[in-house]
């Protein structure tokens, strides 16, 4: 069995899910493929983990039909609040310094992933491949060619890989990727608690490692804690009341009573990426790219942005009779792409660096650090437009036009 | 000697890089990053003068498109992707070996033959739009070719042009710069003395009684790498002209 296809997206993730829905409107055929069976997919189970949303994502997601479901399933972030050691020392980065609209909003994965498929199941030109393990690609004069299993064959023009950390296309397409181990886990979980904390997140900074409280609805909240792995190990450990305990005397008083909701998840953190993501007929986005320390919340924007790009990219190419795995769009994207990345990627090392760290002259610097900061609204504002995510030119879906 | 269009000594030059016209990283990578500026230009023009909406998937379905000078097919397939019943002639054998047997690969549907204008002109067939894209600076007579072009045209058909203007920023950049500072196309690929003046273009095509429609300059961006349509016509430039009906 041989199936022609436009475009073969490997990976049914959140940003395989959106990638599939924006270039959905093309017209173009599109194949959703992974290697999970479909029960599994539309509710992988609890999944404590949550995903900032900025400014121009939440636009994105707007003009693809995803915000107005998600909208009530999402809390939105007015304050920034850093602090050092304590509360004393601390930045607030307000969002009266940027008008407008919130700077982001927290979303809870579940919730994203359970809309997009629903959404992704009514279009007619996608087609949902499950339970295909990717074994090989080849090119051939058509395209590309994928052998999922034995006796199918998917021939496309375009193969977009969005499998994540572990992708096999980019595997299996050879391209090259750098990595590097934090030696860091973060735990993940959500909390319920009596005091609200409204509609701001809290970065804290100080051993063992930097903790954000990101605010969901209903008195909950999202807890990121990052620490190095024998300590990590050591918390884990911890019968989930104890763990709790030892939450609360870190957040102190601020939270109320915390009680767990759900489970916690933990995971080894590591710096990825590849130095081409793109070859003849193939692209890769998200995760599959590079993956970046979870420290600002940034992993999901800069899938999304990835999205945003590739999809412009190849509806231009497209609507002029291109063949959309042509290198020279797809080099398009990467040239696009490649500043915002190398961006994120050292603010957020940077950012972990500093503030992961016991050295004195490091913490006079952060200290220092923090106040020059705070002392600064031109610099405060920067911080804020990369948190935003308006540096630099915005392709159409992040600017909230149709494609 | 007969008054033929292709000058053989340029069609042999372009022969012997056949093989590499659809390589966008190769000695045609000029064209590959000049192609979606020319069909934008090509995509306005034919959606405005045939009344067609942009946002079909084949706006140009019922059309009836020449390519003269086609090459290895780079206008052709997109052409016919968008609808267009698409012929694409060349003077030069591997030019149009390399063009059928791309399409047949991409299953795009054009029709292939090796021959100059003036044969098709012989055989009596007409088109509502006739398209010479960097072309023009290469055959032997200008006005020929031009009024031969003419002749393909159906009466309210478009005719569109692109090429290289003939001024001291062109033979800097153009010719010196880019054939031998910075090797963007093969050295001898273009003959300043040949480029055309907008003017010069525009006086051929009013004397075939065509009226002009629009012109564009193209407009190199190093910077981005990048090719944009503009007002600047000093260096290139796209024009298109209609036929009264």
């Amino acid at each position: 069995m041989v199936d022609k296809i436009d475009i073969a997206i490997v990976g049914r993730g959140l940003i395989g899910g959106i990638t599939a829905l924006a270039l959905s409107k093309t017209g173009a055929t599109i194949a959703l493929i992974d290697k999970i069976k479909t029960e599994k997919l539309d509710s992988i189970g609890f999944d404590p983990r949550t995903s900032t949303v900025s400014k121009t994502s939440k636009r994105m997601l707007d003009v693809l039909g995803l915000w107005k479901d998600l909208d009530a399933f999402s809390n939105p972030i007015l304050d920034i609040k850093v602090e050092e050691g304590g509360p004393k020392n601390s930045i607030i980065f307000s969002s009266d310094l940027v008008p407008g609209e919130p700077m982001s909003y927290v979303v809870e994965n579940d919730k994203l992933r359970e809309i997009i498929f629903k959404k992704i199941r009514k279009k007619t030109n996608t087609i949902l491949f499950d339970n295909f393990e990717l074994k090989t690609i080849s090119h051939s004069p058509q395209g590309i060619e994928l052998f999922p299993k034995k006796d199918v064959k998917i021939s496309t023009n375009l193969l977009v890989g969005a499998d994540g950390r572990n992708s096999a296309v980019r595997r299996l397409a050879g391209f090259k990727s750098k990595c590097r181990q934090y030696h860091q886990k973060a735990i993940v979980l959500i909390v319920k608690h009596s005091i609200s904390q409204r509609n701001t997140a809290r970065q804290l900074f100080f051993p063992p490692g930097p903790l954000a409280i990101l605010p969901l609805k209903d008195n909950r909240s999202s807890i990121v804690w990052t620490m190095d792995i024998p300590t990590a190990d050591k918390y884990l450990k911890l019968p989930p009341r104890n763990f709790i305990k030892e939450l609360e005397s870190r957040v102190g008083k601020s939270l109320g009573s915390i009680s767990l909701s759900g489970e916690i998840l933990s995971y080894q953190l590591d710096l990825q990426f590849a130095k081409n993501i793109v070859s003849p007929g193939i692209s890769l986005v998200g995760d599959a790219a590079r993956i970046i320390h979870p420290i600002a919340g940034q992993g999901l924007n800069l899938g999304l942005r990835d999205v945003a790009v590739l999809a412009e990219v190849v509806v231009d190419a497209l609507r002029l009779g291109l063949d959309p795995g042509d290198l020279y769009s797809l080099r398009k994207y990467e040239r696009w792409r490649s500043l915002d990345t190398a961006a994120m990627v050292a603010s957020t090392d940077g950012i972990n660096k500093l503030f992961s760290n016991k050295i004195p002259t490091l913490a006079f610097s952060r200290k220092f650090g923090l106040k020059l900061i705070d002392s600064s609204n031109l610099i405060k504002r920067f911080f804020m437009r990369q948190a935003i995510g308006e540096l630099g030119t915005l392709p159409r879906l992040l600017r909230g036009e149709e494609l | 000697m007969v008054d033929l269009s292709a000058s053989y000594r340029e069609v042999s030059q372009f022969e012997q890089s056949a093989q590499q016209w659809w390589d966008s990283e190769g000695e045609f990578s000029g064209l590959h990053k000049m192609n979606p500026i020319r069909l934008s230009f090509i995509k306005d023009r034919l959606c405005q003068h045939f009344d067609r909406h942009r946002d079909e998937l084949k706006p140009f379905t019922g059309l009836n498109i020449i390519d003269v000078g086609c090459g290895g097919g780079l206008l052709c397939e997109p052409l016919s992707r968008l609808g267009a019943e698409v012929t694409g002639i060349d003077a030069g054998k591997n030019n149009i070996e390399v063009a059928k047997r791309h399409s047949k690969e991409k299953d795009v549907s054009v029709n292939y033959k090796k021959c100059l204008p003036e044969d098709v002109v012989k055989n009596g067939n007409t088109y509502d739009v006739v398209i010479s894209l960097e072309v023009i600076e290469h055959v032997i007579n200008a006005e020929n070719f031009v009024k031969t072009c003419c002749q393909l045209l159906n009466p309210g058909g478009v005719i569109i042009f692109s090429t290289l203007n003939r001024t001291v920023e062109s033979l800097a950049l153009a010719k010196l710069g880019a054939e031998f500072v910075f090797r963007l196309v093969p050295v001898g690929t273009h003959s300043w003395r040949k480029f055309i003046k907008p003017s010069e273009l525009a006086k051929f095509l009013r004397q075939s009684g065509l009226y002009l429609d629009y012109l564009q300059g193209m407009v190199y961006y190093p910077l981005y790498d990048e090719w944009r349509l503009g007002k600047n016509v000093r260096i290139n430039y796209v024009i298109s002209a209609k036929k009264p009906v």
